[in-house]
């Protein structure tokens, strides 16, 4: 970029144009835009992007339309089974060729993938065995298994020492020692599979998944004994059986749900611990002769004349090139959430909620994301990597779509005509597609009553309930609710629809009947919510919900004065959840594979990067599976790289 | 002496016109460049880093003191290209070390992805544009971000339970917003962690009478002031403490120096207008005679 001046400054023009000296047609003079007399063509123009051609639907509605002769539908069952029986195919018309070219709806190589750049010569080149790319769960415990298996590693992260950032607190881990010693039965981590593979609708690896219900207890044990220092777990590490839920049942709508989530926060101030905790990794590394290299973003990835991927480049935070030579390259870089155009073409299911809101399709902010910028998948794909198949997770759970609500069917959930609308129960494991169906505004409500806090104790351990993670947060919610006001304003309770630090609105009234004010139900709604508490209530008392089914354990009566309610709306933006769980495809050691499924070598994929895992939705038979997840497959693909070293 | 000022150079405020907005709303009248294109914008970033630099010499007596990343949805350009930005000014202009930068933003862009780069870019302050926070208004004012993410980007990336940096926008005045639904929104927004806040009248067909906007107004600053809120300049409003420095420098008429489309310099007695044709601006942000659009000395 060059410094060097056109003809006369700014600065000149500004001192000569106040002093009376410079006009605006010397501008003019001088090939400027100013004109003379003051006006411009119009404001910023956007840059038409043509699309196709192909108009799917006029040619649609005119193919296959009693089109065919001599083909005649039968009227008795014998002339059907005679047609259908008679050897011959039968074939729709339709089938006109629809004439559409690739550039219409496809891309092979699609925008966002793009080429690896060329970079030129790095600055300067050096030698490790292992070379891990992102420090996030992922990478921390790839580096670190492999460096403690005799490996020489080195871990290189975009961000530097001083900015690093990690977002995860919750973290579940199944059959840890942590826990059985503090008295959680032990679990059979064939159950803990099965349901994480029923989550996916069978549309994962199943031994990546296997992984994470054997191995996660083991990882949590191993940083925990050897890594991290004791007092961070004695005084960081909440253990408490999430969310008090004593009287849980272990199943609920046919759905199994675990213990065994761990919340890093410190109780005095309730800030999440883990960004800080997790730095004890990276000094074990160097501890143990691995080096970490701060402000490293690996820009691609080194490959020989065989395709075996043998390093990489990195930009460093002055903007020179460094390359990195490895026997192997673990990529940890997280998901895409947070690069835009990959999430418009990738996030299927998220962008056809938004669609089908009429939202704007073009538009990539209308499906936010909160994860990495897809680095580290697109760097595997230009190296031969392929894409897990769509649908495709992104981290959305329960009743997302409606703001301000809790994650899932904590409470009784009444809908826009007053009346409830699902077995609530059940809607923590999903139901942003059915609350879609709504016109948008439609009014939601979640409601309770004084007996909030026992009925809490029915629910799961997923994100299905109010967050009140540990004991201390049970205090706060405690005495938030016990400060309650009623009136128009509402009164602020940490964590009854939200999380961590943050408080949400709570409605409060001494009868129904102002509550149902309060949240905005008026004439005829009204009077059906007040006919649907007393409803439910009929149901509980029976202890079968004959309406929608919701887990007799989760029965409870709204009673007791005061009540409480909080609300949100259907349509809008939806939740798409805080990170995409998709990636690329591995076979079952981390090792990425090509499309034909054979091995790029050297090459593997752990964390977010890494697919296969949820299939189609995110699902928490466990709150805090994610960041658990992507410790575990860092944790065996650094031990399946380091075994193929050896 | 100006807050921020070390007293050898003259002190000016900064502003980038960074003016992106995947789509215009039916309230704001803002000239913004429409739609999402990465490349686009990418190519608007590099532009607008010619031109900074190319003054660079022009104004070495001078010392920024606040610098305002805004005219649009500023986050939409990415993490990257907005530390590139701030690294090039540091690199080349004096900016005052506790200048407060501020910037325009979505909550949709912030991500692990962009986040670690506004921070390498030194952002201070941050402006959502949520315009409500009230679930019922909600998506008639924002259709842009999920509201669903709001908290988790106060607690996740902002920090906001321990950082000064959250501020919003919020709308008034928009047809079909109840009286309660906008109070409840700036409730919502009193009650969080947010230090400062932006009341932005809606404008356009869509308006209610300026005295329901006034009995709004009055609303709002009831619940502001019952939680420590002050308004220190029309429609904003911060604790004490928290006044956004550009805004108090513009107010009190301080010299600004303005780069990107549309910019406005105000300077030496002078106000320099940069083109707002994209097009001129992309292929000749180096070269001041092109892009100036007029040059006139301040009205007296
Ligand atoms: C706000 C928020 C809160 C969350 N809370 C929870 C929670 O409580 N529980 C839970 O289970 N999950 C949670 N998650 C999800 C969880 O954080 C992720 O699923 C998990 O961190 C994924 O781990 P990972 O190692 O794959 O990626 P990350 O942890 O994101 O790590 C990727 C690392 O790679 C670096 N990187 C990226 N690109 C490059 C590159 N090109 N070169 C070098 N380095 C690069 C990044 O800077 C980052 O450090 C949360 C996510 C978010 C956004």
């Amino acid at each position: 970029m060059s410094k060097e001046t056109k003809g006369l400054s700014r600065r000149d023009f500004l001192k000569g144009a106040a002093a009376g000296s410079m006009s605006v047609a010397a501008l003019g003079a001088l090939g400027g835009c100013a004109s003379s007399n003051g006006t411009e063509s119009s404001a910023a123009e956007t840059t038409v992007v043509a699309g196709g051609t192909y108009d799917v639907m006029s040619q649609f509605a005119t193919t296959g339309r009693n089109q065919t002769e001599g083909v005649v539908a039968p009227t008795t069952p014998e002339e059907f089974i005679t047609m259908k029986g008679d050897g011959k195919l039968q074939f729709a018309p339709g089938g006109a060729p629809l004439g559409i070219t690739p550039a219409d709806f496809m891309l092979n190589v699609p925008a966002w993938l793009g080429t690896a750049p060329d970079l030129g010569e790095p600055a300067g080149t050096e030698e490790c065995d292992i070379l891990v790319i992102g420090a996030g769960n992922a990478g921390s415990t790839a580096a670190l298994r492999a460096q403690e298996m005799g490996k020489t590693v080195f871990l290189a992260e975009s961000q530097t020492y001083d900015e690093y950032d990690e977002y995860a607190c919750d973290m579940a881990c199944y059959n840890s020692k942590l826990f059985l010693d503090k008295g959680t039965p032990e679990i059979d981590p064939l159950d803990i599979m099965n349901e994480y593979v029923r989550k996916a609708l069978g549309h994962c690896n199943w031994k990546i998944v296997r992984d994470y219900a054997f191995r996660s207890g083991e990882m949590l044990d191993w940083m925990v004994e050897k890594y991290i220092p004791a007092d961070y777990t004695v005084n960081y590490a909440k253990t408490s059986n999430y969310k008090g839920n004593d009287n849980f049942s272990g199943e609920c709508a046919g759905q199994k749900s675990f213990r065994g989530m761990t919340q890093w926060r410190d109780a005095d101030t309730n800030i999440n611990m883990w960004p800080f905790v997790i730095r004890s990794l990276h000094s074990a590394i160097e501890e143990l002769g691995g080096q970490m290299k701060w402000g490293y973003q690996a820009v691609k990835l080194v490959q020989d004349a065989d395709g075996a991927v043998t390093g990489a480049i990195f930009k460093d935070i002055d903007g020179a090139y460094q390359q990195i030579n490895a026997k192997a390259v673990i990529v940890a870089a997280g998901g895409y959430g947070g690069n835009a155009d990959m999430r418009l073409d990738l996030s299927d299911s998220m962008r056809s909620l938004t669609w089908a809101y009429g939202n704007d399709r073009t538009d990539p902010t209308t499906l936010g994301g909160m994860g990495r910028d897809g680095s580290g998948i697109r760097m595997i794909m230009w190296t031969g990597g392929t894409m897990e198949g769509g649908p495709r997770a992104g981290m959305s759970i329960g009743i997302n779509g409606a703001p301000g609500f809790a994650f899932g069917g904590a409470w009784p959930c009444f809908g826009p005509q007053g009346k409830r609308i699902m077995n609530e129960s059940m809607c923590k494991f999903g139901s942003n597609g059915y609350l879609d169906t709504f016109p948008a505004g439609q009014l939601l409500v979640n409601v309770t009553d004084a007996n909030w806090e026992s009925y809490l104790s029915y629910q799961g351990y997923g994100h299905e309930t109010m967050d009140r993670s540990a004991d201390y947060m049970v205090e706060v919610v405690r005495a938030n609710m016990a400060a309650y006001k009623t009136g128009a304003d509402g009164f602020p309770v940490r964590s009854f629809a939200r999380f961590g630090n943050e408080s949400s609105t709570v409605y409060a009234a001494e009868t129904l009947d102002e509550l149902a004010d309060l949240v905005g139900y008026t004439g005829e709604t009204k009077t059906n919510f007040l006919a649907e508490v007393a409803r439910y209530n009929e149901l509980c008392a029976a202890g079968r919900d004959e309406d929608w089914g919701c887990d007799p354990q989760n029965l409870f009566p709204i009673t007791t004065a005061p009540f409480f309610a909080n609300f949100g709306t259907t349509g809008g933006i939806p939740f798409n959840g805080l990170v995409m769980l998709s990636g690329v495809n591995t076979d079952d050691y981390y090792r990425c594979t090509k499309g034909d499924k054979s091995v790029i070598p050297g090459l593997y994929a752990a964390g977010n990067t890494c697919g296969n895992r949820y299939g189609i939705q995110y699902a928490t038979p466990t709150a805090g599976n994610s960041c658990a997840y992507a410790l575990t497959t860092g944790y065996v693909a650094g031990e399946c790289a380091a075994n193929d070293l050896m | 002496m100006i807050d921020g000022n070390s007293g050898a150079k003259r002190p000016i405020l900064m502003k980038l016109a960074i003016p992106f907005c995947v789509k215009k709303c039916d309230f704001c009248t803002r000239d913004a460049i429409e739609g999402w294109d990465t490349k686009r914008m990418h190519a608007y970033m590099e532009a607008l880093q010619k031109e900074i630099l190319v003054n660079a010499e022009q104004f070495s007596d001078c010392e920024v003191t606040a610098i305002h990343l805004g005219g649009g949805i500023a986050s939409n350009a990415t993490g990257q290209d907005v530390s590139d930005t701030m690294r090039l000014i540091r690199q080349h202009y004096t900016v005052a070390e506790d200048a407060p930068i501020t910037m325009r933003a979505a909550i949709c862009n912030i991500s692990g992805a962009s986040m670690p780069f506004f921070k390498r870019a030194g952002v201070t302050r941050y402006d959502f544009e949520m315009m409500s926070l009230d679930p019922v208004s909600y998506f008639k004012l924002n259709k842009r971000d999920s509201l669903g993410d709001f908290p988790v980007i106060c607690d996740h990336f902002l920090h906001s339970y321990t950082n000064d940096t959250l501020g919003l926008v919020l709308a008034v005045g928009y047809e079909g917003v109840r009286d309660i639904d906008f109070r409840r929104s700036v409730n919502d927004a009193a009650r969080g962690r947010m230090s400062h806040l932006i009341v932005q009248r809606c404008e356009g067909d869509s308006v209610v009478s300026e005295t329901e906007i006034d009995t709004q107004l009055a609303s709002a600053r009831e619940v502001l002031t019952s939680y420590g809120f002050a308004e220190y300049a029309p429609l904003r409003f911060a604790k004490p403490g928290y006044e956004d420095r550009y805004t108090l420098g513009r107010a009190s008429g301080m010299e600004t120096l303005a780069f990107g489309l549309g910019a406005k310099t105000r300077m030496d007695g002078a106000i320099s207008t940069n083109t707002s044709d994209l097009a001129t601006y992309l292929a000749a942000s180096d070269d001041f005679s092109q892009i100036t659009f007029s040059v006139e000395p301040v009205a007296v």
